[in-house]
């Protein structure tokens, strides 16, 4: 085994020497110009997609000149267990990854943190981690993809979408990330035999490579419908691109204006103001409030949503934030030097979350910045260079966007609207406490448009809960308007139901494809997953129509696998296991199946 | 070691199908232990599918496959190390040095010796620091062959291993396959096309055609049943559908020629009642024979071994 | 010890006949035509398939062949050597050979159109170029 490994390693020696030369010196180029730490989602997701793609075409290359049916025949045929001369190229493609992915990262980190003041926390050390995980899932997934038949050499692929998509940050990410690369090991170990037409037999590789297919399947049923759905926009009957929306549907509230909307939502109303108020909406100029942050800053997360840096121009001095001590680090701009750290108040507290400076608010001093930091905003004073706590929410609630209200500053959050008084921020130095708050009413998920409009005696507000109503996740689609008295007090004045623009098929499209899948997936993308307040919802039940349909195909799936598998080379006991998938996973554990196996064309009889 | 199983190669009805095509035609072989086996066989008469089954890399469509005395589908590493296999990519590791994948081989075959690769590399030029994919081809041969006997195994497969070489090439690979010490308790299989080294080499010659075995013989054996007759016959001799045995017709000088299988001085008989006079026969040599053979597509039992 | 007397035959590789049938042909002619004395020892199996690079078993076979018919004889332990002249084969043996010979050799020499005594001419003076002692 070892010498397998040694020799793989002298083939691909040069492409990971010359790989990891052209990887440090982009690195290095780079971040002579920019702090790498530092960059905004964007640069990180591109950097993920090159290792991936590099990792790819490794895995491609590496298997692409074995599994020619010669070469294959010579490299198998020996006294050494498949899995055994699997292991070895994997591991020599591990280090040779290792190499050229994370050496570099790792050396120009170090740079930047013995050379520079720039921050780097352990989060910056773990990307180099997170880059050679990603690289190793994407080889992964060309290593199988050369190795397994064509019709469902794609199967990896799926895992590699899941990286892209999941929820999960800093150690969750690279836990996620192990998870991923520990199943697609144990795809190409299955695959890896001296037959390579025959779909995996033992049960673990089985499964690792079937579900999977599965999901791929399902990915393309739905990419089908999609499909479908594009002609139903080209034929023009769609929701969404008709030229007057379904009347009393979301669709049609969605693209009103703001006045357009509190309007809407009054129309109904029997409650005895409703005139009036509608009268008030057509005089006044409403406010939009709206939730700006969808993704909260994670402590110790891989990726920067945005730059968590800013300059105090006056004093000219840069502030990073550190996730390792929750503080800002600053340097001398000009002479590069390490000025301090900067915590909250005069005991240089740690601030409560991963903070994001937002700017300046009207009627802050020069060089100030108001940082976010989860439910709590700090104000940096830069004439005293020091860290204030200006507002913090109660009951742990998250900031999940500001905007002036008139004179106060409006705070919202996942479940309430909080009304700061402008001039008590701007003359008190410390905390200040909201004059008054509106509880939300819906779940932030739902939420897709809030207005505001200041009446008389108080406000009115009026929030569209439709932000889901497209998918199967979101809630009954409604408006609600929610009158606030000047003494704080609210109610609930009126509640405007919303209709389905989209069928139920639409909608629940995943979950009728395969309510099984659709679960997994679900639960796959949330997986180690921070806790998303800004996301809650409160989904409608699933109704009993699409529970039907679901359960129809799911029967017809094992019904068709059931009469399919008979010309299929299967063992009676592989046949019942499929049989049973498809009855609980429904058409993709069918397509499964047929891509997996093929007919074993039965010999001429023989006279 | 299974000593209670006198065929190193056993297959039962082996048929394998490609969509419409039969690679493998219900093929009933056994090569016995010992010996040095050819298989002959035009290009897709099912060598190297039968060898892709036999080794385990390809299921068959129906039938039994067994090398060994092991179910070739169920092959382990073990038997692996007892059956050597050489063609033309068997380094596939290209870009290691001579010694390099020596090492290799030594650390993988436990029944390695050494004194072997040496006896037989000897007759090339190879030096240990060269790389394998730098050596001619006829030195990748070599070296092949080394390795294969250094392996010391039960059975070895040599599928076209002289092909390309030059005459001091091949003359060394022969002198080594069958002069070196580890022959003698190896069976060797060699495929190949050339009848003339086959005729040196086997001692039994295994002619496949479209997946169906043809002959299993000796090559002389089978030599004798083929004669060529040469006759003086009106009008293009007879009908040649109406003649028992045939396998090639051709005109020379208004001559006929046929040659044709498994006919005794009835054939004779045959073409004198036919009208022909001054009929002789002579003998073929292998190549002729078994070019005649291949040449005429019918299905003939095989004789007896 | 006397050592192997080299045994100068070649395998013609347009020549029908069996390799094997080529080897006890070729050793026949040379006990025939006194190159070949009894007594002499022939070389070992394995040393004349590798000066003729065929497989072993042919010779072993051919040996075997000449043996049986009593050209060659086997000592214990030390190998081959030609055996001292007997006749085993009977008359009427001994006349059915000739006669197929004869036939063979008027089969293949008829279609070359010779006049018959240029024939005869031509066997009485290869027969001359053998030596005396010889044909027992």
């Amino acid at each position: 085994m070892m010498e397998f490994f040694k020799a793989e390693l002298l083939r691909l020696r040069a492409f990971a020497i010359g790989l990891g030369a052209a990887h440090l010196l982009a690195l290095a180029f780079m971040s002579r110009m920019v702090d790498l730490a530092q960059q905004p989602l964007t640069v990180h997701w591109t950097a993920g997609a090159v290792y991936a793609l590099l990792g790819l075409l490794l895995g491609l290359y590496q298997m692409g000149n074995y599994r020619k049916p010669s070469a294959w025949l010579n490299l198998l045929h020996r006294p050494l267990a498949p899995w055994r001369i699997a292991v070895a190229l994997m591991a020599a493609s591990l280090l040779l990854l290792a190499i050229s992915v994370l050496l570099p990262i790792g050396i120009v980190a170090l740079w930047q943190q013995t050379m520079t003041p720039r921050v780097v926390d352990l989060r910056h050390w773990l990307l180099a981690l997170a880059g050679l995980q990603i690289a190793m899932a994407g080889y992964l997934a060309g290593a199988y993809a050369m190795l397994a038949e064509r019709r469902y050499a794609a199967s990896g692929f799926v895992f590699l979408f899941l990286l892209l998509v999941a929820e999960a940050t800093g150690f969750g990410a690279l836990a996620l990330q192990g998870l991923v690369i520990a199943w697609l090991v144990v795809m190409v170990l299955g695959a890896f035999k001296p037959d390579l037409s025959a779909a995996p037999a033992p049960l673990l590789p089985l499964l690792s490579a079937a579900i999977p297919l599965q999901m791929l399947v399902l990915l393309l049923m739905v990419m089908f419908y999609q499909g479908v759905e594009m002609g139903w926009i080209a034929q023009g009957s769609h929701p969404n691109n008709s030229s007057t929306p379904p009347r009393g549907g979301h669709n049609e509230v969605e693209k009103m204006d703001d006045r357009g909307r509190m309007t809407a939502a009054l129309s109904d109303s029997k409650h005895p103001d409703a005139a009036l108020l509608r009268e008030q909406i057509a005089l006044s100029e409403p406010e939009g409030v709206a939730q700006q942050v969808r993704r909260l800053p994670q402590r110790h997360e891989l990726a920067n949503l945005a730059p968590m840096e800013f300059d105090d121009d006056a004093r000219g001095i840069r502030w990073v934030f550190s996730h390792d001590d929750m503080r800002l680090h600053g340097y001398d701009l000009r002479q590069r030097k390490l000025v301090g750290v900067l915590g909250v108040g005069p005991g240089n507290t740690a601030l409560m979350a991963p903070t994001l400076p937002i700017g300046g608010m009207p009627g802050m001093a020069d060089g100030d910045e108001v940082l976010l930091a989860g439910g709590t905003l700090y104000q940096y004073v830069s004439a005293s260079q020091t860290i204030v706590d200006r507002i913090q929410l109660p009951n742990g609630e998250v900031i999940l966007g500001a905007s002036p209200i008139g004179e106060s500053l409006g705070l919202i959050s996942a479940t309430a609207l909080y009304f700061f008084d402008g001039r008590d921020l701007i003359e008190h130095e410390g905390r200040v406490t909201p004059r008054m708050h509106v509880r939300i009413p819906g779940a932030a998920g739902d939420l897709r448009n809030l207005e505001l409009m200041e009446l008389i005696d108080g406000y009115l507000l009026v929030a569209t809960f439709s932000a889901r109503a497209h998918v199967m996740d979101g809630g009954t689609p409604y408006q609600s308007v929610v009158r606030v008295h000047d003494d704080g007090r609210s109610e609930e004045i009126a509640r405007r139901v919303l209709r389905h623009d989209y069928p139920p098929i639409y909608r629940y499209q995943w979950f009728w494809s395969s309510p099984l899948l659709s679960w997994l997936k679900t639960q796959s993308i949330a997986l180690f997953a921070p806790p998303m307040p800004q996301e809650a919802i409160t989904p409608a039940p699933i109704p009993r129509g699409m529970w039907i349909l679901a359960l129809t195909l799911c029967l017809l799936a094992g019904a068709a696998a059931a009469w399919r598998s008979r010309v299929l080379p299967m063992s009676t006991r592989l046949r019942a296991s499929w049989i049973v998938a498809s009855l609980l996973v429904g058409l993709p554990a069918f397509g499964a199946m047929c891509l997996l196996y093929r007919p074993r064309d039965a010999a001429a009889p023989t006279p | 070691m299974n000593t209670d199983n006198d065929y190193v190669i056993e297959t039962q009805a082996l048929s394998k199908r490609y969509g419409q095509k039969l690679a493998l035609d219900n093929l009933d072989l056994a090569i016995p232990r010992g010996r040095i086996h050819a298989i002959v066989g035009a290009n897709g008469a099912g060598k190297s599918t039968l060898f892709r089954v036999l080794l385990g890399f390809l299921p068959q469509t129906s039938g039994q496959a067994r090398i060994l005395g092991r179910d070739s589908q169920k092959l382990n590493p073990d038997d692996r190390s007892r059956i050597g296999f050489v063609n033309e990519e068997h380094t596939v590791t290209g870009w290691l040095k001579v010694a390099q994948v020596v090492a290799m081989q030594r650390q993988q075959y436990r029944r390695w010796q050494q004194e072997i690769f040496d006896q037989v590399i000897g007759h090339y030029h190879v030096l240990p620091q060269q790389k394998v994919s730098q050596l001619s081809r006829g030195e990748r041969a070599g070296l092949n062959l080394a390795l294969a006997l250094a392996q010391r195994p039960e059975l070895l497969v040599l599928d076209e291993p002289t092909l390309g070489l030059d005459v001091v090439a091949k003359r060394a690979f022969l002198e080594s396959l069958m002069y070196s010490n580890t022959s003698d308790d190896c069976t060797v299989i060699y495929c190949s096309h050339q009848m003339e080294e086959i005729e040196r080499v086997a001692d039994n010659l295994i002619i496949l055609e479209r997946g169906r075995l043809m002959n299993m013989s000796a090559p002389e054996d089978f030599t004798a049943r083929v004669s060529h007759w040469v006759a003086d016959a009106p009008f293009k001799g007879p009908d040649p559908r109406s003649l028992p045995g045939l396998l090639e017709r051709q005109q020379i000088d208004g001559l006929q020629h046929y040659i044709v299988l498994d006919q005794g001085d009835d054939f004779a008989q045959f073409l004198r009642q036919s009208g022909a006079r001054n009929v002789h026969s002579m003998p073929v040599s292998l190549d002729r024979a078994v070019n005649a053979f291949l040449s005429k597509n019918h299905a003939v039992p095989a004789a007896a071994a | 010890m006397a050592r192997p007397h080299a045994l100068m035959i070649q395998i013609a590789a347009g020549d029908p006949r069996p390799i094997g049938k080529q080897i006890v042909d070729a050793v026949r002619m040379k006990i025939a035509t006194g190159e070949l004395l009894p007594g002499d020892q022939l070389p070992s199996v394995r040393g004349l398939a590798q000066q003729l690079t065929i497989n072993p078993n042919t010779v072993a076979k051919a040996y075997a062949e000449l043996t049986a018919e009593g050209w060659l004889e086997a000592r214990q332990g030390l190998g081959l050597y030609v055996a001292v002249p007997r006749q085993r084969l009977s008359e009427g043996e001994r006349e059915r050979r000739l006669d197929e010979a004869v036939g063979r050799f008027i089969n293949d020499v008829l279609p070359l159109d010779y006049p018959p005594d240029e024939v005869q001419a031509r066997i009485a003076h290869e027969f001359q170029q053998l030596a005396p002692r010889k044909i027992a």
